[in-house]
């Protein structure tokens, strides 16, 4: 075979794999991306007319010492009303130690997705009831912190998907009932809302949201209409503009969701108990077109459990390689973890000594053997009442694939740990509380945000 | 439609299969490679004045898929943005990752060197002359040459042996 009949016979593979996206669909997402960079010369330019014009103290803070005039914040063009500082602050030059600055009445601060080193967003999901869904962003490693306003109130929400640092979403209800899909492709200083699937009027059981690319996401309910009816994903692949549905297997609740690259995606939840008991078993979906069918996966054990929603997390470091904790379990150890190899297909418990009986709040996976867990340290036993006074927050590492956990040592006045987001292998983030007061008295929430790197 | 978009529907009618077979050959997955060629299209799209006036527009595109997915990578630095040719090595595997393509020859890319195989993809599937394929990978217009030989030359070694592997 001479050159020629090779380059000929390689060549003819070109046209047996075409490119069937339509070019209105490139389109779209050129206009979006042509959008996006609109927006943020925009916002330079109005950044930069707000510091030469001098209407604020601009991004001034430093550890301790918050700016004594409170920032405009730029949203769209529109200056939204000076607000009190966030109360929280972030060295600037982390060290390989967990550090810490108390904050004061800073309310969104439940969950935390850093995309980046710099860029970090916190949300107050799960929000209480009557309470609209609030962001946070800093673009500066957490020296500053902003509160862009959102153009819709959402109640409900899911957690902030993030793509990039860019770019992110979040899906919720707009209080009229109608779910609203909300992206920032601008770090955070202007999002624009779009309706969500027509038929999710129901958000009692939606979970969470995950996004891929600018335009591609996955959300899933447990109870789309509020008639208990069978769980549904939801896609789309347009930003928000149109939605697809398709249906989860009967029973399942999700309760935490990661879609990875463009196809694979991961659900960890639980099956409801037919006799309605608060102890369910776990069960982790994994499908690999998108969320569009899903199947259920293999688990190591069937007498996995887990309490509900807000008791399972999930971190896939890869389209291969995830870690998911479930809690609830009765006996004395309440937690489980769980890691998989092969998309979520299949699953397997690694040891997990030095892990503890934690309530763990947030896993976060930097490779296949990598992760950092975030939580609550629980007595070795919960009292009759079932209230647990959780003083202590929890953060442990494993470097083979959850088989060892080591306890990292937290800054003294660090309570619960509520989230964890590493963006690199040395630079980590999470978000807790100061702790509870003695006896139990009740007293505002006080965010600390932590950071560890070199 | 105006004229912009009708120039921009022609060039993606023409060249969008060649630039993504040309990026998956590179990258060695097939989601991973539409997903980086939708993203260079649409980005070229957004900047298409000044796309639409590179002498290779298709050059333009794929090194804006290359570039996109080592950005990504860098910033995961989780995910392998090319194959590891062993696990694509066996024809099983090779006719399960790409639908509709000859096992023998994808196997026999895939075993290509990463750099080889980006001047196949390149030189081959995309049609660029030598300058243009070097400009587009960032090296000399000889290493293109050399490259490309030493792959044919593999090339040609693998299929046969791959071939015999399998009516054996």
């Amino acid at each position: 075979m001479n050159d020629e009949e090779l380059v000929t016979l390689v060549r003819e593979q070109r046209d047996k794999v075409p490119l069937t996206i339509p070019v209105e669909e490139i389109i779209k997402r050129g206009r979006m991306l042509a959008r996006h960079q609109r927006n943020r010369l925009v916002t330079r330019v109005t950044l930069v007319a707000l510091v030469l014009g001098g209407t604020g103290a601009f991004v001034s803070s430093r550890i301790g010492t918050p700016p004594s005039r409170p920032s405009p914040i730029a949203v769209r063009g529109h200056v939204s009303p000076p607000r009190t500082a966030p109360g929280w602050r972030l060295v600037a030059d982390v060290n390989p130690a967990w550090q810490a600055v108390q904050a004061a009445g800073f309310e969104a601060g439940f969950s935390l997705v850093c995309p980046s080193t710099s860029t970090c967003y916190a949300e107050n999901l799960p929000a209480p009831p009557g309470m609209q869904a609030e962001v946070e962003v800093t673009n500066d490693g957490g020296n500053t912190w902003k509160r862009p306003e959102l153009p819709v109130a959402l109640s409900s929400p899911t957690r902030l998907a993030c793509v990039d640092t860019d770019t992110c979403a979040i899906l919720g209800n707009d209080g009229a009932g109608n779910a609203t899909f909300l992206e920032t492709t601008d770090g955070g200083q202007s999002w624009t809302a779009s309706p969500g699937p027509s038929d999710l009027t129901s958000f009692a059981g939606l979970t969470e949201l995950s996004c891929t690319t600018t335009a591609s996401c996955v959300a899933l309910s447990s109870d789309p209409s509020g008639a208990s009816g069978a769980a549904e994903a939801y896609t789309t692949d347009d930003g928000g503009d149109t939605w697809s549905e398709s249906t989860l297997p009967p029973d399942f609740v999700p309760g935490a969701l990661q879609c990875v690259l463009a196809s694979t995606c991961v659900a960890t939840g639980f099956f409801q108990s037919p006799d309605g008991s608060p102890t369910t078993p776990a069960g982790i979906l994994y499908s690999t077109d998108s969320g569009v069918t899903w199947a259920t996966a293999s688990l190591p054990t069937a007498s996995l459990t887990t309490l509900g929603l807000l008791t399972t997390r999930l971190s896939c470091a890869d389209a291969s390689d995830c870690m998911a904790s479930f809690f609830g379990k009765g006996g004395a150890a309440r937690r489980d973890v769980l890691v998989s190899s092969d998309g979520g297909e299949s699953w397997s418990q690694p040891e997990a000594s030095g892990l503890g009986d934690d309530f763990i709040s947030g896993v976060s996976c930097l490779t296949a053997v990598q992760c950092w867990a975030s939580g609550i340290a629980l007595p070795d036993e919960s009292g009759a009442s079932g209230r647990v006074l959780a003083r202590e927050g929890m953060i442990s590492s494993t470097s083979d694939g959850g088989e060892t956990w080591q306890n990292a040592q937290l800054p003294a006045g660090v309570g619960p740990v509520a989230d964890i987001s590493c963006p690199t292998t040395t630079i980590c983030y999470a978000l807790a509380f100061a702790p509870p007061a003695a006896g139990g008295a009740a007293r505002p929430l006080t965010s600390v945000l932590l950071a560890y790197g070199s | 439609m105006d004229h912009q978009r009708l120039a921009f529907a022609e060039f993606y009618d023409r060249f969008k299969d060649e630039c993504f077979f040309t990026v998956l050959v590179s990258v060695g997955d097939q989601d991973t490679a539409q997903e980086l060629v939708a993203e260079a299209f649409a980005r070229a799209w957004a900047s298409w004045r000044k796309v639409g006036a590179h002498p290779a527009p298709q050059a333009w595109v794929v090194r804006t898929a290359l570039n996109v997915g080592i950005s990504r990578w860098r910033r995961r630095h989780r995910e392998v943005i090319v194959a590891e040719p062993t696990i694509l090595a066996g024809s099983t595997m090779v006719t399960q990752a790409f639908t509709g393509i000859d096992p023998f020859i994808m196997a026999a890319l895939m075993r290509l060197p990463g750099r080889q195989r980006q001047v196949v993809a390149l030189r081959v599937f995309l049609d660029l002359d030598t300058a243009r394929a070097a400009d587009v990978l960032g090296i000399a217009p000889g290493t293109v040459q050399s490259h490309l030989g030493r792959a044919m030359a593999s090339l040609r070694v693998d299929l046969k042996e791959l071939q015999k592997e399998c009516l054996s």
